[in-house]
């Protein structure tokens, strides 16, 4: 079983799939009546795989790159967001949040990291979302499918977005994809970081490297094996736990507010269409 | 006589639109020569239609047909719809037409509700599995999930088909396998091993496109009463895929493989009941 796991990660035929996320992101875009992206650009390696994949979709003349550094973001980041763009010569937009993100601090000087990190990420999905009405695109998204199920994401912040073509890709998955499609080695080989304070690292914070974050995923929302069976096959049953309740105390992330029902039929719950509905 | 399967591209809930494009399709595969043009399942809808069920489902007289029958005296068509029946209950349905008449209806008998599927919340299941005389010869219809039960295909087979025509509407999933969707090669595997067991041609017309990220897997594609594949799609393309099909080879296959001579039908039956019984 331990084995099926590693090999469930590994995509085939990666060419193929390129094709898949393109055919995706190209027919979400258009039918919406939309032909441009916007695309938040950090420096890491998500959000360069999904330029890369927006640009062989809609070619570079409709993709519009964003990095929106505050002043603690490292050099690297910066420039690595500058490379992306330069390789797929994008339109290209630097724009620097300090000041009002230190403006609204300011009323809060003992505000925590986690704070601080939560109002940088909603201050580039507002940024995002007014250069798509100013451009006329969709916000392309660059969430995961391990942060998605982890919730290791700010709610309304870098999760916000209209289409997202890796979001069924674990990270290691995002690797290996975007070592094929062409993204530089130095993004795709470096320590993830959401970068939102000096030195974090994804890996730090979530306490496990993503390679084992991936397996226990994969095994318990792909093959819905059970606790008891993923310990079983050799995982540290701490380790287990803490993913499993990361998964389930996150799923509030992953939905739209709650309605109370009183009527018959109810927006969230038995209003059922596809956001693709006459498309 | 030649056929044609369109691999077709629905614009969901909009029956207007879809009915369109499936008369210019027939209209292109009369050119090419075909007698009969073979649609992907509800392909007059979109596949997840969901509470546009009760929007788009039309009874079987309704003028909106019309155009349909009136095609169907220049060419016979398989199209896919939701049907709404003199009882209001509403159906997954193909229906074979020709010379200007509605000559077979099928009802999809299982209706996937699980994983990513919920047909058995908005369609009512159909209960018969009958063989028609289409313009190639004896034939049946099957849609999707109903050809994943060896029963119905046993049942087109004991009743002397020749021609299976497998509609369906499948979402792409699995990243294992090279140049198409995992599921798409089951596909593949079930129609080659469908069509050499039953001696019949096995005519898979499957959907492309996107409905809210599920990508359907196309790769329609036609078997020989042997089990080779004859003619075969793209994976993502809107296409029309035609070929020669021949009732000799039925001959020569049944020949050689005398499977449906020796069937015993009546030990299965009694089989069955004591099956049943025992329960």
């Amino acid at each position: 079983m331990r084995s099926k796991i590693e090999r469930e990660l590994h995509i085939k035929d990666r060419a193929f799939i390129e094709k898949v996320l393109t055919h995706f992101i190209r027919e979400e875009v258009t039918k919406a009546g939309f032909q441009k992206v916007v695309v938040g650009i950090s420096g890491g390696v998500d959000s360069a795989l999904t330029a890369f994949l927006a640009v062989k979709a809609l070619g570079k003349e409709n993709v519009i790159g964003l990095s929106m550094p505050y002043r603690t973001s490292s050099r690297s980041s910066v420039e690595d967001a500058r490379l992306v763009a330069e390789i797929l010569e994008i339109e290209f937009h630097e724009i620097k949040i300090t000041p009002q993100i230190d403006a609204y601090f300011q009323l809060f000087p003992d505000a925590d990291n986690v704070r601080r990190g939560n109002k940088m990420a909603r201050e580039r999905m507002s940024i995002l979302y007014d250069f798509a009405h100013w451009k006329g695109a969709l916000v392309i998204g660059t969430s995961n499918k391990s942060e998605l199920l982890i919730g290791y994401s700010t709610r309304w912040g870098d999760n916000a977005h209209d289409i997202n073509p890796i979001g069924d890709l674990y990270k290691t998955q995002v690797w290996e994809m975007a070592e094929f499609v062409g993204v530089p080695e130095r993004i795709v080989k470096k320590k993830p970081s959401a970068d939102l304070w000096p030195g974090q690292t994804d890996e730090g914070e979530i306490g496990l490297s993503y390679r084992t974050l991936d397996q226990i995923l994969i095994g318990y929302v792909d093959l819905r094996l059970r606790r008891e069976e993923l310990v079983e096959i050799g995982f540290d049953p701490v380790v287990v736990d803490r993913v499993l309740t990361m998964v389930r105390n996150s799923q509030y992330k992953r939905k739209l507010p709650i309605i109370c029902k009183i009527a018959q039929r109810t927006v969230d719950k038995d209003f059922l269409y596809l956001r693709d509905w006459g498309l | 006589m030649k056929v044609a399967v369109v691999q077709f591209r629905s614009k969901l809930g909009d029956f207007e639109a879809n009915l369109e494009k499936t008369l210019d399709f027939c209209r292109r595969a009369k050119e090419e020569g075909a007698v009969l043009c073979v649609f992907p399942e509800l392909n007059l809808t979109g596949y997840n239609v969901w509470d546009i069920t009760f929007e788009v489902a039309v009874p079987l007289n309704s003028p909106k047909l019309s155009p349909l029958l009136e095609m169907s005296r220049e060419i016979d068509l398989i199209v896919g719809l939701v049907e709404e029946s003199p009882e209001h209950v509403f159906y997954n349905s193909a229906l074979y037409i020709s010379g200007g008449k509605i000559k077979h209806v099928h009802r999809k008998v299982y209706l996937p509700t699980y994983g990513m599927f919920d047909e058995g919340r908005f369609f009512g299941a159909g209960k018969r599995v009958k063989a028609f005389n289409s313009v190639l010869g004896k034939s049946s219809i099957l849609i999707c999930e109903d050809l994943w039960h060896m029963s119905t295909v046993y049942l087109s087979f004991i009743q002397g088909s020749g021609y299976i025509f497998a509609l369906s509407a499948s979402p792409g999933r699995g990243y294992r396998e090279e140049g198409m969707f995992g599921n798409a090669e089951v596909w593949m595997n079930m129609g080659e091993f469908y069509a050499r067991m039953t001696g019949s041609y096995f005519i898979y017309a499957n959907r492309v496109g996107c409905e809210d990220g599920f990508v359907f897997s196309g790769k329609s594609f036609i078997a020989s009463p042997y089990g080779e594949l004859i003619a075969e799609a793209s994976p993502f393309e809107e296409e029309i895929l035609t070929a020669e099909l021949n009732e000799g080879l039925i001959r020569s296959a049944r020949a050689n493989l005398p499977l449906l001579r020796d069937e015993k039908p009546e030990i299965t039956l009694q089989n069955l009941r004591r099956v049943l019984d025992e329960e």
